[in-house]
């Protein structure tokens, strides 16, 4: 695949990107306020679940670990072995291995690694696309690539362009998410801005956070980069998927997020191969709600097991 | 041998330019020094045409920083102090009319201040109230107030940034005469400021047709019980402004040069607290 | 309904997930047959022209209302010129504020009842009622209250007094709302009050009587007369009136004011409008998007105020209203008591024919008509489709003409001084929005735009701190703020 290119003005246009905040908040605020129908509210728990992808980013993983979240990947719930699995899995690049081998060869849990100096991103450039490499060798299908926030605070879009162009070259036919980091950007136009950037640059799903600073995913954040990937979409027919990562816990904000995505992409986004959240705990609550939903009773969190 | 006098032709003042009326009409009426003088008596299509010249200056006079209009003002009063022995009256008419014209030059960089507000709506939103000229205000103003009449029926509408009409009463035409000279030379812009005369009941039979005035300050006494009814019920077709003025005794206080505004409410988004209330919303 | 089908992207936005039935389910009673409230108590009324009050949502009756009679309403305003004298203008302006405070308070611990019973007799979504209407209606009253005893700090230079007995006439589109942008100050500057409610949307005001009787108000401060236009022609022709305050068409309005002509009666008009939204190219234009939603559907386009006239700077304007259609398609039309629903029922039969007389109008005028929303719309009930009008120009009577219901005009501007000219081209001067990033640019248009409210980057906000009200053939006289206090005080 041949490296993206980016002109002046194409730089320059990202960065005049224009936002209201007011506005946003307030399309937000309509859509928190929906009701959903139960059998909706079903499949929609269903649906959730198969757009996790699972993460564990911990200095203390460890291939046990590993194992067990890939487990839990594949299988959920035990007790009803036709909900979907999970979308993938999201590890370190030294767990990729482990993964690979806890998932097999032919599991349809994706294997996501986060690479590229993962959260911080602060090494030089070759060694983070040796990571990409290095990831993918051992198995990953995934990549989760951090940008340098630091580049583009300082106004050097033109070398993120570049950055995430490398990546995606490095990437191949592999999945290509880019993470802003969206809380470190300041503001809704620098987010939009970046959104078009990275998009341009090749990226296959735009992803809010590492999770690793607050604030995380915000529905604000998620509408405006969802409104970028809809401009693209309506101006080239390409679509690109999207990823909300961190703080989303509970069932009722992932529907919200469904919702979101719903009034403003349609149904076609409402796969895994177009929206993704990027979450640890956030499946204990889906399958909880699921239950509950089936059985008419609120289960203790201790049905379900804490991996 | 004595020199004969040169007496001098009255005439209205419109769009900065001294004119008679076009219909080439006067009305007979005995001057102060007791000679017939013939004042032009403005004609429907005199009022039309004045009232175009006022709307197409009033944005000019309208975006004029405040503190210019302030200083045009307060010309105006130099001009009249300068010229007082012009006037058919008495010099003390002349200098409270003078003192009049200070007030109202002090007014124009502050009115604003004083009847705007910043509202403290429950929104992220910076919200202000503030005052827009209401555009051409046509004033009759009381034969009783003399000079002093005439010139607060000009500065109160001016300063507030509107363009005016000032319908002369027969019994001040000759004032208004002098008047207008000053008018000529204080820099007032061309049309801001127009003085006609005549029948007042004939003109305000026009002027109940004309859609396009904004504001009738009517002074006490000009105008019948039942004229001014009908000039009222005139206004509902267009929702016109009439205020019934009290005597120029004393100046037009701050409450009063609201009326010859416009409140204008203004919300800016600006995020903050509560961004999302204060409103319906998708 | 047209379509546009080419191969462009498109995105399946209406339908892609199901939103429940979510009724409201807090129970009103209504009692059947509703009278007047006269001197602090519940009157029967005439036998004799009364009618019915129906929900637009099914167009079933709820309630018979009946039409006050000359002597009715002589009666009510004897009661408040009684109570004015008597009480309430004599009242300290603190215990004034004490009873405008309850009135708020009581109305927040009604809140859902008052929703539920709003949204059934005036169509409007519970979303609405619930969020918008009657909370700002108890926060209209808490704002005023807090005037009650400050109100010499409102007319710099002079003293207040009030000015007597006001008579109220308000319309169907926000009936509690309404109602309290009317008495609120009224009553908080110490005058008396005489009401007259839509005969469309008279239940939230004759509840709100009840508030009255349980906060104590003194009897004859509030009435409220029923009927039709003629009961409000009755009241603002009254000569024991001293205030007339109209909130409605500006027909009506234009034959108050001839009415009150040569009277003493102080005026204030809340008319009609045709209001400009303008957006430039470098607004932030999704959110553009969602302000112009919000300015001509909100309340199915019955806001005086609406943005009806859309100004689209040219070099955007196809991409815009395609945006605007995609969006529409999120929109849920039908039952106004569930809470998905955006957009709920036309007020009445001859509002809906009304706003088709407009279509009708259109088509002739060759305006290129799209009509969208993410379900049908519901079969029984009044309904309109939230509609655009492409193609339209300056002179067509559906620009220049208020149409009140959910229809928005679509033109484009080329320059800046071109989206002033052509905003300020209409009779009517209520309001405006303008939606730009660059700030001087959102000042100067702001500033520039010949209308009494004016939203820079937002539209339809309301606040009871914020003055309302319009220019020229929109009428004249704020509600809220300060400037609501000016027409209900008699400053000397």
């Amino acid at each position: 695949m041949s490296l993206q290119r980016c002109t002046e003005a194409d730089l320059a246009a990202f960065r005049s990107a224009r936002i209201d905040e007011m506005s946003v908040a307030r399309r937000v605020a309509r859509v928190k306020s929906r009701s959903l129908k139960a059998d909706t509210k079903d499949r929609l728990l269903r649906l959730a679940v198969s757009m996790v992808d699972l993460t564990t980013l911990e200095g203390m993983d460890t291939p046990d670990r590993v194992r067990a979240l890939c487990h839990k990947a594949s299988r959920p719930l035990a007790e009803q072995p036709d909900l979907p699995s999970t979308a993938a899995v999201c590890v370190y690049p030294a767990m990729v291995p482990a993964a690979r081998e806890a998932l097999g060869t032919s599991s349809p849990v994706g294997l996501a690694s986060v690479a590229t100096g993962f959260p911080s991103g602060q090494l030089a450039l070759g060694q983070r696309l040796s990571e990409v490499r290095w990831a993918i060798d051992h198995g990953a299908t995934e990549i989760d690539m951090v940008i340098s926030r630091g580049r583009l605070l300082t106004g050097d879009w033109g070398w993120v362009f570049d950055e995430i162009a490398a990546t995606r070259e490095a990437c191949g036919p592999v999945v290509l998410k880019v993470i802003f980091e969206t809380g470190e950007l300041g503001s809704l136009e620098t987010i939009a801005g970046v959104s078009q950037l990275a998009i341009a640059a090749g990226a296959d799903f735009i992803k809010t956070s590492t999770g690793k600073i607050s604030p995380a995913a915000t529905m604000p954040v998620t509408f405006v980069m969802l409104d970028v990937i809809r401009e693209h979409y309506l101006k080239t027919g390409r679509m690109v998927g999207m990823k909300p990562a961190g703080g989303i816990r509970t069932a009722k904000q992932a529907l919200q997020y469904l919702v979101l995505v719903a009034e403003t992409l349609g149904a076609d986004w409402l796969t895994n191969e177009r929206f993704r959240f990027g979450a640890s705990s956030l499946l204990n609550d889906l399958l909880r709600q699921l239950i509950r939903r089936q059985e008419g009773t609120y289960p203790s969190p201790r049905r379900i097991s804490v991996d | 041998m004595s020199r004969l006098g040169i007496h001098k032709t009255l005439k209205m003042y419109v769009g900065g330019s001294f004119i008679r009326s076009e219909s080439g009409r006067v009305i007979a009426h005995h001057s102060t020094a007791g000679d017939v003088m013939y004042v032009p008596r403005a004609s429907r299509k005199d009022l039309r045409n004045t009232l175009e010249i006022a709307r197409k200056a009033q944005p000019g006079w309208g975006g004029r920083t405040p503190y210019n209009k302030g200083q045009i003002l307060y010309r105006i009063a130099e001009m009249l102090e300068d010229r007082a022995g012009a006037f058919p009256a008495p010099k003390a008419q002349v200098t409270t009319a003078v003192d009049r014209a200070v007030h109202h030059a002090g007014w124009s960089d502050k009115i604003v201040a004083v009847l705007s507000s910043i509202n403290p709506v429950s929104s992220g939103h910076v919200n202000y109230a503030h005052l827009r000229p209401v555009g051409v205000v046509m004033v009759l103003p009381s034969a009783q107030d003399g000079l002093l009449g005439l010139v607060e029926a000009i500065c109160a509408p001016l300063l507030m940034g509107n363009s005016v009409i000032v319908m002369v009463p027969t019994e001040l035409s000759e004032v208004a005469g002098a008047l207008s000279e000053v008018l000529a030379v204080s820099d007032v812009p061309a049309g801001v400021v127009n003085l006609l005369m005549g029948d007042v009941p004939s003109v305000m039979d026009t002027a109940d047709l004309l859609d396009d005035l904004d504001t009738l300050v009517v002074g006490p006494g000009t105008l019948s019980p039942e004229r001014l009814t009908a000039s009222e019920q005139a206004a509902a077709r267009t929702m016109r402004r009439v205020i019934r003025a009290p005597s120029a005794e004393a100046p037009t206080d701050a409450m009063g040069l609201g009326r010859l505004a416009e409140v204008q409410t203004v919300w800016m988004a600006s995020g903050g607290p509560g961004v999302t209330s204060g409103g319906g919303g998708y | 309904m047209t379509m546009t089908q080419d191969d462009r992207p498109t995105l399946k936005i209406a339908g892609a997930i199901e939103f429940s039935p979510a009724p409201e389910g807090h129970p009103v009673d209504i009692r059947p047959h509703q009278g007047h409230f006269i001197d602090g108590m519940f009157v029967e009324g005439a036998e004799e022209g009364r009618f019915q009050t129906i929900d637009p949502a099914t167009a079933r009756p709820l309630a018979t209302v009946a039409a006050a009679t000359a002597q009715e309403i002589d009666a009510a305003v004897k009661a408040a010129r009684k109570a004015q004298q008597g009480v309430w203008g004599r009242m300290s302006g603190a215990e004034r504020g004490k009873f405008l405070y309850r009135i708020a308070r009581r109305l927040q611990e009604r809140a859902r009842e008052f929703a539920v019973l709003e949204t059934m007799d005036n169509g409007k979504p519970i979303r609405e009622t619930r969020d918008v209407d009657v909370p700002l209606a108890a926060q209209h009253f808490f704002y005023y209250a807090g005037w009650a005893d400050k109100l010499g700090y409102a007319v710099p230079g002079r003293t207040p007094h009030p000015v007597g007995v006001a008579a109220q006439v308000i319309p169907w589109n926000f009936p509690l709302l309404m109602l309290s942008w009317k008495i609120a100050p009224a009553l908080a500057c110490g005058n008396t009050v005489v009401l007259k409610p839509s005969e469309t949307t008279p239940l939230s005001a004759m509840r709100f009587a009840q508030i009255l009787q349980e906060v104590g108000l003194p009897p004859g401060v509030v009435n409220l007369v029923n009927g039709p236009g003629a009961t409000g022609a009755l009241l603002v022709g009254h000569e024991g009136v001293d205030k007339v305050a109209f909130t409605g068409s500006t027909g009506v309005g234009r034959h108050i004011m001839r009415t009150v002509a040569g009277t003493k009666k102080k005026l204030t008009l809340e008319l009609g409008g045709k209001s400009a939204h303008i957006v430039y190219r470098d607004a932030a234009l999704t959110q553009a998007v969602e302000g112009v939603i919000d300015g001509i559907f909100f309340n199915q386009g019955h806001v005086c105020c609406a943005g009806s006239r859309l100004l689209l700077e040219a070099s955007i304007a196809d991409e815009f209203v395609e945006r605007l259609k995609i969006r529409m398609q999120s929109l849920r039309i039908g039952n106004p008591l569930d809470k998905n629903t955006d957009v709920g029922a036309i007020n009445s039969a001859a509002q809906l024919q009304r706003i088709q007389h407009y279509m009708d109008i259109a088509e002739q005028e060759g305006a290129g008509i799209w009509q969208g929303a993410a379900c049908p719309a519901p079969s029984e009930g009044f309904f309109h489709l939230p509609t655009l009008l492409t193609g339209v120009q300056q002179s067509d009577t559906v620009v220049r003409e208020e149409i009140f219901g959910p229809v928005l005009t679509v033109l484009t501007f080329r320059t800046p001084e071109e989206a002033v000219a052509k905003a300020n081209d209409s009779e009517y001067g209520l309001a405006a929005g303008v939606w730009t990033e660059k700030t001087a640019k959102l000042f100067g248009t702001a500033h520039a735009l010949n209308a009494g409210v004016v939203w820079a980057n937002g539209y339809n906000l309301f606040d009871p701190a914020s003055p309302f009200g319009g220019v020229r053939h929109s009428g004249f006289g704020r509600e809220g703020g300060i400037a609501g206090l000016w027409p209900y005080l008699e400053a000397r």
